[in-house]
């Protein structure tokens, strides 16, 4: 009998006496974060399941299931789709969101945006409409507006 | 029990300072009853040719005895055979296979023999030729296809790293690729830079390409091109292990 690293036992097809001893199964190798970093750019059709943090350049298309993070010096000129997002560098582009964007000081957007929910730091500037509470109940008050915000 | 294995020595172990080690080593393979068919490395033969008639005569189990380097060599066509793979880290000296196969020396080695453990790893490949740890791009501005959606390209330059073992899991059937930029700042471990510059993701199949031709490093072997492609075979290669070690301590550094 041997084993296999999911720790389900597996059978040996020598005729071999062998030992009763099985193993525990070994712990798995996290997986890491997806990262682009500076001085790398990305061209087509990118994104993941888990997190991802960008501090390069991409363009194409982004989507991320998890929570994308967009770095201060990163740029980004790709239809964005994230479950969550964080943005400190610049992105030309739409942007849907599932659940919350985080615009930093730094953020700089030139498309339209969609999320749940928001959040504007001073001198964030977006250059589009902005829709927030997708999927859900919207109310009137919080029907499509476009923001511009000039940084201080 | 002994007509199952076959053993491949390094052809360095002929050398005069090892000739008590491999004296040892024989008479404990005969001792626990798993004396077997041998084979030589030399220059002058190939060792495929070797392994291959130890398959024909029905043999499943080669066991490579010497190093790290020695067992990589092998593995550019051992993955294709039908075969369970053992290793005796006889040469000594820093193994990574030893820490990865639960195997520290030699008494462990045989103990890993006799106990019949496996465990299955992914291969990686690069063209026609397999690899186990990883295939490095040094210094390249070459671009890399990735999984046919996207294309990668250090701007600067960099290096670009595509590992099975060692920063990868060998079981997940993924490739795990690194790319670590030219430009980076050199920084004090107690400083964490604000960016990356280390960027990390993982693919099953991806193009290297550059108008320039590029060498590719392949389990410590040179290869020169312009296009390459780079795969991985998910449960390639079946390997006898002891009862520590594993994955618990397969990184690599």
């Amino acid at each position: 009998m041997a084993f296999n690293f999911s720790g389900k036992p597996e059978k040996d097809t020598d005729d071999v006496p062998v030992p009763s001893y099985v193993p525990a199964p070994a712990a798995p190798i996290p997986v890491p974060v997806t990262v682009i970093a500076k001085g790398v750019r990305i061209e087509g059709d990118f994104g993941g399941d888990g997190d991802m943090r960008i501090d390069g350049e991409v363009s194409g298309k982004l989507t991320v299931g998890g929570t994308l993070t967009v770095g201060p010096d990163a740029k980004i000129h790709a239809e964005v789709k994230a479950g969550s997002l964080v943005i400190s560098g610049s992105v030309e582009g739409n942007i849907t969101v599932d659940a919350r964007l985080d615009l930093k000081a730094a953020a700089k957007i030139k498309g339209d945006v969609r999320a749940q929910a928001l959040t504007v730091e001073s001198g964030a500037t977006i250059h589009g409409s902005v829709d927030v509470g997708q999927g859900q109940k919207t109310l009137p008050a919080m029907e499509t507006k476009t923001v511009k915000e000039e940084k201080v | 029990m002994s007509s199952s294995f076959a053993y491949v020595y390094d052809e360095r172990l002929a050398e005069y300072g090892f000739h008590r080690d491999v004296a040892r080593f024989e008479a404990d393979l005969v001792g626990f009853g798993i004396g077997g068919r041998m084979a030589r490395l030399s220059l002058f033969k190939k060792a495929k040719d070797s392994v291959d008639d130890f398959v024909r005569d029905g043999l499943r189990h080669v066991v490579i005895v010497g190093d790290d380097e020695t067992l990589l060599r092998m593995m550019s066509f051992l993955p294709e055979l039908p075969v369970t793979i053992g290793f005796v880290p006889l040469i000594g000296g820093p193994s990574i296979f030893s820490s990865l196969l639960g195997i520290k020396n030699t008494k462990s080695a045989i103990q890993a023999l006799t106990g019949r453990l496996t465990a299955t790893f992914d291969i990686g490949k690069v063209g026609d030729k397999f690899f186990l740890t990883k295939v490095v791009i040094p210094d390249t501005r070459a671009e890399l296809e990735v999984d046919g959606r996207f294309r990668l390209r250090p701007t600067e330059g960099g290096t670009i790293v595509v590992s099975n073992l060692g920063e990868g899991d060998p079981r997940d059937g993924l490739l795990d690729v690194r790319v670590s930029s030219a430009s980076a700042p050199k920084t004090f471990f107690w400083r964490k830079p604000k960016e990356s510059f280390e960027t990390v993701l993982r693919m099953t199949q991806g193009y290297v390409r550059s108008d320039e031709p590029v060498q590719l490093i392949v389990d410590g072997q040179l290869l020169e091109g312009t296009s390459f492609k780079i795969g991985v075979l998910k449960k390639k290669a079946r390997f006898l292990v002891g009862r520590e070690g594993l994955l618990a301590s397969a990184r690599i550094s």
